[in-house]
């Protein structure tokens, strides 16, 4: 009967899953072709079948968030506190503040997308908390407060939400108020930054689903064509209509075909993991044969690479998500994205996946690497080769390394991410996965860099013995290598110089060294990963920088082109097109000819001014557009995009409208003007005519740049600076134009001077670019020079601050705390593979190991504790610092009030009779006031009608200022995610109730504090985790210096276990350490003295067992031989017949012969056993030493012997004959043991040993695979005259260890009954040793 | 060229460079494009648009390009850029487009258009910015916004 072998079911099992998948992955692509094929027949089918999938997808979502509202709104609609509050409004005077109910609103967990309010019957809102909306229509219903309502609500163009108003009833069942609950579906931003993103869910639906998406509240449904109309469900009738854009026959095709594709991808994803699977297995059988392996690993590369490339073109793992927030970010080339590599890196989530394949790419080869040393072990080699090699391999690491500088330099240039934000402690999050890719390319770079050096080794030879000679070689080649190659390209821009020099250093290290790393179940410990991050932080951050400090120089550059052509050229044409098309615009003219009506105006301006450049470009540009009737009144104001509108222009805007009209006279033009103003601001002005050229009115566009340079110009916060502007070059940057050496004009802070350094004039005659680090009043910058023309009569110049030393440790510490994190992730998946290899604990602990783990343990808690500590101290004192600046800034106005108040004014009256604008210039702050809770005035209006701030007051402040009649509140709050404070200050009319509340918002302020904050911890942080690796490196060194003494007296008991008692331990300390040495030793010599006794006594029992044996073995042949002697006499003695005697003559003759041979060769063993020979020592080599003996016993041997020696020789002190003969006896012992059952080999293996104390040793070992020592006989195997072979003397092994106790030497054995015996032999080496000399020694 | 140098000496200097030179480009993810006039250029940008061929409108990009797409304004790498078009394109799939205006104000030229995609009937407008650098014109800018009604 067969039996099928196990690798065989394994093989055929593994061809079943992959012809299992390659069947799923042809039969979807059947289905793909059918269906397909039946869509194409039916494409109107599969239209409305999409559409109503579609739909269904969306309502249900629209379900699910009102149920979620209901719940939330019943919840506090059923809750005491609130009922409590209402029927008190209710019964008693509606001024009380409703403390209980505002302290319960304020308490409430909510979304930023949110908002609730709680209403009395009026319906007046009493309490609030989150955004604010319109209150729609539902109020006006009949079924008002009488059930559960949904509706949508708008307030174009910023927000659209669902409104759940949710009933209050008494214990009566009276309806005594009611709970709205808002949920956000779309919120435009004015601008967009990392504080600002719009959220829109319509826009996510279409980007998910691939159709247009627009919901319409009841009774808006306006059907266009190519549009399907759906009735959207609300929990209490019909919500609205979704409009659906009708997609193409050719879109529902491609969607379909998507679809399938997901699954094509999937198959397609699995099958190419299981063919990586099958082709590792397939490379892995070779590994007994190294050149195959090799070759078999070249194509695994290939494969591996390919799989990427693979996964790239099937756009796996994004086809999956896309769209779908959270993992979206991670895969949308807006954040990062580059061509670099054909793609590997096309989005954050990408260069994560590439990351992982170097890394598993790199392990990989390692592994092979390694393998290919084991199985042929590197030998010496002639120099040339072990050069030329080496360098070859050296380039290939440079090569290495300057991929990595690539990978780094794309993702710092390719990429939209500011990396030299200072936003907090971690870097935000993109960055922060960014980095982590990084890091994870660093460890399979070095890994990589290491299994190169490891395979120069196997190929070019050991290398130098001595480290001096390998200093020189690694030294020689890696400077001749790295400074060739950046004496010959510009290379320094991807990776510096000296950080090359060390990669390549590190890996020829490895080609000169044998590096033994740990057991994994030792260095997936915390104590050894700790440390990495740091090392790894080393030796990124250099590279990060240089790309950094490039990219930077680019923006400056770009600043510098845009500061050189004066204007920005889309705003020219932008404004003409504008007047252009609104000039010639026939409704406009006849809506300005009559009495305009302002909703159809702002109508037909939205409809006119949606998607034109001119308010795309709102964001860089403040765009404001008026109308003008025919007699020049103004008509209507435009600002914003989409556009907002307001009657009348500001008073501020009257002197510049002025003087455009004065200009555009005084120019005669007839059509479209355009002048600048003053500064950066540009305007346009061109008559509307109707269609016979009549005049109807006029229109006027105005541009002003919104941008941090001109923060003084524009009330727009710096924080709300769209994304977009002047790249990530977030302040600081000051650009001067210098004619003839003299400053004529500047913007920005930077450029103190108004004479140009004539070392600068001087170098910029002979280059058109001159880069300079520039100090100004205690201020490092990096200028950029710019000659205009060629005699650099001309020249622009650029300024931005320096990094500084902090700033560079900021973003060190922050490139740390990334690889720690990701140090945490390997730990712990390290615990888990600790646990299941029953690693976990360790079956032996290491004294030093729980030294350092107690100690790291101390510093970690040390560090979490004082790093708590910091940070509550740290916002604590930022809080107090805000609240301190807003206390004074409201004291200011206050007084200011006070000042302004005629007799008998209050203050609060003031605000009734001055304009808040005109109070804001004098105290220099921006102000918001409020009346009852609702924003009344504002001296940034344009942040209010975008929503950006909530026109009622934060619940909190309200409650401190209505409810616990504080005179301030100081309250945080959010600008998208940007958080900031405002203070508030009642103003108490003559009742003494809050009149107006005056609120400064701090935003300047907390910019400047969040950043000095982030640093500050950053700073804090940084200190804490040096101090941690001090700790460490301190626990490192304590744990070693309590633990050398330990393992000295471990190594000292071992050897006296071992008999040599003339090991000394050194005295080092004074303390209990020092006396246990000193203990130990006199231990030692009491020891020597009782072992010399015992010796004396053991030798002259030994004598006498030497002379009984003597006796005993001449006594042998000594019986016959008298026997013979005395039989010949006999005869003799008979006269016997000559013939008989002559041949009892010639037998006694011939015993007495051998039997003298016989007490010859008895002489001659005690003899080699009493050290008669002459010994002549000298250094040999034991390699060659055991080959001599190898080659002796090959001829007689019938069994092969294997080699496997130390690659390096092996010199000790020794006589090379006596150490051969060692050898040859034991190999031939172990030939000998040998049994017929089995193929049977010997093995004899050498390998440098060093022991803790630092002493080298030769260690060999002479293997078989016989039939091993009996238990019972192995305490006397090295006895004399014991032998377990009928021929043997028993001195052979007795001879053997005598030889090795004389050369100072240990021997051993181990054995196991019916496997094999392996007797091993520990010589010191020749620099080590103090050979017991022989005679002539 | 190629087929004499290989079959003169079998492995002249630009055989031996072929392979490295296409391996950088291959690394440096572009192929530089080359230099069009104006006319010619205009035709190819529109062209790619239509297309959706991100690559082929970047052809005369240079090293930053801005991109506003549906009101997301941001200066890109040209590398970069070519992913976010891409990403647009697969967004909205492009059916035609149409340049409506082309001016020039020295030395920027402005191609104004309409671009209609899968998903609906109204379409997007287009702005690309061209600059000429050396008597070489360059998209810098493409601008895509949500369309309004045809007039």
């Amino acid at each position: 009967m067969m039996h099928t072998p196990p690798v065989h079911r394994r093989a055929r099992r593994y061809l079943q899953v992959g012809l299992l998948l390659l069947a799923l992955l042809l039969g979807t692509g059947a289905f793909r072709v059918v269906r397909l094929a039946w869509l194409a027949r039916h494409v109107e089918t599969a239209r409305q079948a999409q559409l109503d999938r579609i739909a269904a997808r969306i309502d249900a979502e629209l379900q699910a968030r009102q149920h979620r509202l209901l719940v939330l709104a019943q919840r506090l609609a059923q809750h005491p506190m609130v009922r409590t509050a209402l029927q008190t409004r209710r019964q008693q005077n509606a001024r009380v503040c409703p403390e209980a109910l505002v302290a319960l609103l304020a308490r409430q967990p909510l979304s930023e997308r949110m908002g609730i309010e709680v209403y009395d019957v009026v319906p007046q809102r009493v309490a609030w908390i989150g955004l604010s909306m319109p209150v729609g229509t539902i109020p006006n219903t009949e079924t008002f407060l009488q059930q559960v309502q949904v509706e949508l609500v708008d307030d174009p163009p910023w927000r659209l939400a669902l409104s759940l108003w949710h009933p209050v009833v008494d214990s009566l069942g009276q309806a005594i108020g009611a709970v709205r609950v808002l949920d956000v579906l779309r919120w435009q931003m004015p601008v967009e930054n990392v504080y600002l993103d719009t959220y829109n869910r319509l826009r996510l639906w279409e980007r998910e689903l691939g159709v247009t998406v627009q919901i319409l509240p009841p009774g808006q449904a306006v059907f266009l064509e190519g549009q399907a109309a759906y009735a959207l469900q609300a929990l209490d009738g019909q919500l609205g209509t979704l409009l659906l854009g009708v997609p193409s026959a050719a879109r529902v095709l491609r969607d379909a075909a998507r679809r399938i594709d997901h699954f094509l991808a999937l198959w397609a994803t699995a099958l190419l993991v299981w063919g990586l699977i099958g082709l590792g297995r397939w490379v892995w059988a070779a590994r007994t044969r190294p050149y195959h392996l090799l070759g078999r690993a070249v194509l695994m590369g290939l494969a591996w690479w390919g799989g990427r490339y693979l996964l790239l073109a099937l756009d796996v793992p994004n086809r999956w998500q896309r769209g779908r927030t959270p993992l979206a970010p991670l895969f949308d080339p807006a954040h990062l994205a580059s061509a670099f590599g054909g793609g590997m890196m096309r989005s954050i989530g990408d260069l994560l996946l590439t990351a992982l394949f170097a890394l598993g790419f790199a392990l990989g080869v390692r592994r092979v690497v390694v393998e290919c040393v084991r199985q042929r072990p590197a030998t010496p080699a002639p120099a040339l080769r072990a050069v030329s090699v080496r360098l070859a391999v050296a380039g290939a690491m440079l090569g290495l390394v300057l991929l990595l500088g690539l990978f780094v330099r794309h993702s710092v240039f390719d990429s939209t991410l500011d990396y030299l934000t200072r936003t907090g402690l971690f870097p935000p999050r993109l960055i922060l996965l960014v980095w982590s890719a990084l890091l994870i390319l660093l460890l399979a770079l070095l890994i990589l860099l290491e299994a190169l050096g490891r395979g120069s080794r196997w190929l070019g030879g050991c290398g130098p013995v001595t480290l001096r000679s390998q200093l020189g070689l690694v030294g020689g080649l890696t400077l001749a290598i790295v400074g060739s190659s950046y004496a010959l390209w510009p290379l320094d821009r991807l990776v510096p110089f000296p950080v090359a020099l060390v990669f390549v250093g590190i890996g020829l290290a490895a080609s000169c060294r044998d590096i033994r790393w740990p057991q994994a179940g030792r260095w997936l410990t915390l104590r050894t990963l700790l440390p990495v991050p740091f090392v790894f932080s080393l030796l990124l951050y250099p590279i990060l920088y240089t790309a950094l400090d490039g990219q930077r120089r680019m923006q400056i550059e770009r600043a510098l082109e845009q500061f050189g052509q004066g204007q920005d050229p889309r705003l020219v044409f932008a404004i003409e097109q504008t007047l252009q098309e609104l000039a010639s615009d026939s409704l406009l003219a006849t809506l300005l000819t009559g009495v305009p009506a302002a909703p159809r105006l702002d109508s037909l301006m939205n409809a006119r001014l949606r998607g034109s450049l001119l308010f795309s470009l709102t964001g860089n540009y403040g765009v404001t557009l008026f109308l003008f009737d025919r007699a020049q009144r103004p008509v209507g104001r435009y600002e914003g995009s989409p556009t907002t509108s307001g009657a009348v222009p500001q008073d501020q805007e009257l002197p510049e409208l002025e003087e455009l009209w004065q200009r555009f006279h005084q120019s005669g033009a007839q059509g479209a003007f355009i002048t600048q103003l003053s500064g950066r601001l540009y305007a346009g002005l061109a008559p509307v005519q109707h269609s016979d050229g009549q005049l109807a009115g006029w229109v006027v566009v105005w541009t002003a740049p919104v941008s941090p340079l001109y923060g003084a110009e524009t009330p727009f916060p710096r924080v709300l600076v769209p994304a977009s502007f002047a790249g990530t070059i977030q302040e600081g940057l000051s650009l001067a134009e210098f004619r003839d050496g003299v400053l004529v004009r500047s913007q920005g802070q930077a450029f103190v001077r108004y004479r140009l350094d004539p070392e600068v004039m001087r170098q910029l005659r002979q280059q058109s670019v001159l880069w300079r680090y520039e100090t100004e009043n205690a201020h490092t910058y990096l200028s950029c020079y710019r000659r205009v023309d060629a005699t650099a009569a001309t020249v622009h110049a650029a300024r931005i601050p320096a990094l500084s030393l902090f700033d560079h440790l900021y973003y060190l510490l922050r490139l740390t705390l990334t690889g720690l994190l990701l140090m945490l992730a390997v730990y712990f998946g390290g615990l888990v593979y600790r646990w299941q290899k029953g690693w976990l604990p360790l079956p032996e602990a290491q004294f030093q190991d729980r030294v350092l783990n107690a100690l790291v343990g101390v510093g970690f808690i040390a560090v979490v504790v004082v790093g708590w500590a910091g940070v509550r101290v740290l916002e604590a004192e930022s809080r107090r610092a805000v609240q301190a600046w807003l206390r004074q800034y409201l004291d200011r106005v206050e007084r200011t009030l006070t000042a302004i108040a005629q007799p008998g004014e209050l203050p609060y009256q003031v605000l009734d009779r001055v304009p808040l604008d005109s109070i804001a210039r004098r105290v220099e702050l921006d102000l918001q006031l409020y009346r009852g809770g609702q924003l009344v005035a504002t001296t940034r209006p344009r942040l209010v009608r975008e929503r950006l701030i909530e026109p009622l007051m934060p619940i909190a402040a309200y409650e401190a200022l209505y409810c616990r009649a504080q005179r301030s509140a100081f309250v945080p709050e959010r600008l998208g995610t940007f958080a900031y404070w405002t203070g508030y200050r009642a103003l108490l009319d003559e009742e003494g109730r809050p009149r107006y509340v005056v609120a400064v918002p701090a935003l300047p302020e907390q910019e400047r504090l969040e950043e000095e904050r982030a640093r500050t911890m950053a700073y804090l942080f940084g200190a804490l985790l040096l101090l941690m690796f001090l700790v460490l490196l301190t626990a490192w060194l304590v744990a070693r210096a309590l633990v050398r003494p330990l393992a000295r007296l471990r190594e000292g008991m071992q050897a006296v276990a071992r008999g040599e008692l003339d090991r000394l331990l050194p005295v080092e300390s004074r303390d209990e350490l020092g006396a246990l040495a000193r203990t130990f030793n006199w231990m030692l010599r009491q020891l020597a003295e009782s072992r010399e006794r015992l010796a004396r006594q053991e030798r002259e029992l030994a004598w006498r067992e030497m002379a009984r044996q003597v006796a005993h073995e001449i006594k042998n042949p000594l019986t016959p031989m008298k026997l013979s002697v005395q039989h010949l006499r006999r005869a003799f003695a008979r006269h016997e017949d000559p013939e008989k005697f002559a041949a009892l003559f010639e037998r006694v003759t011939t015993t007495l012969i051998e039997q003298i041979d016989t007490l010859a060769h008895i002489a001659a063993d005690f003899s080699t056993l009493a050290r008669l020979p002459t010994r002549r020592v000298a250094q040999v080599d034991l390699n060659e030493v055991i080959r001599e003996a190898v080659r002796l016993m090959e001829a007689e041997a019938s069994h092969p012997i294997e080699l496997a020696l130390h690659p390096a020789p092996l010199i000790v002190a020794a006589d090379r004959e006596e150490l051969r003969r060692v050898y040859i006896n034991l190999i031939k012992n172990a030939l000998q043991a040998l049994v017929p059952e089995r193929p049977g080999w010997v093995r004899v293996t050498t390998r440098l040993e060093v022991e803790a104390s630092g002493r080298r040793l030769a260690y060999s070992t002479v293997e078989d695979n016989g039939r091993g020592i009996p238990e019972a006989l192995r305490a006397r195997i090295f006895e004399p005259n014991f032998s377990t072979k009928t021929g043997g003397s028993g001195l052979g092994l007795a001879i053997v260890r005598q030889c090795v106790l004389d050369l100072q030497g240990t021997i051993g054995f181990e054995s196991e009954e019916g496997v094999g015996t392996t007797f091993w032999l520990r010589l010191p080496l020749a620099s080590e040793a103090h050979p017991a000399n022989g005679p002539e020694a | 060229m190629w087929g004499k140098c290989l079959t003169a000496t079998g492995a002249c200097w630009q055989a031996r460079w072929l392979w490295p030179t296409l391996l950088m480009l291959w690394l440096v993810g572009a192929i530089p494009g080359r230099t069009q006039p104006v006319d010619s250029l205009r035709r190819v940008l529109v062209e790619a648009l239509a297309r959706g061929d991100a690559a082929r409108l970047l052809e005369q990009a240079p090293a930053q390009v801005e991109l506003a797409l549906l009101g997301r304004g941001q200066l890109y790498s040209r590398m970069q850029a070519r992913y976010v078009l891409m990403d647009f394109f697969q967004a909205y799939p492009p059916l035609r487009v149409e340049l409506d205006e082309d001016r020039l104000l020295d030395p920027h030229r402005f191609l104004v258009g309409r671009y209609w995609y899968a998903q609906a009937a109204a379409p997007f407008r287009v702005y690309m910015r061209l600059h000429r650098e050396s008597d070489t014109w360059k998209l810098q800018e493409l601008r895509v916004m949500a369309g309004r009604p045809k007039r």
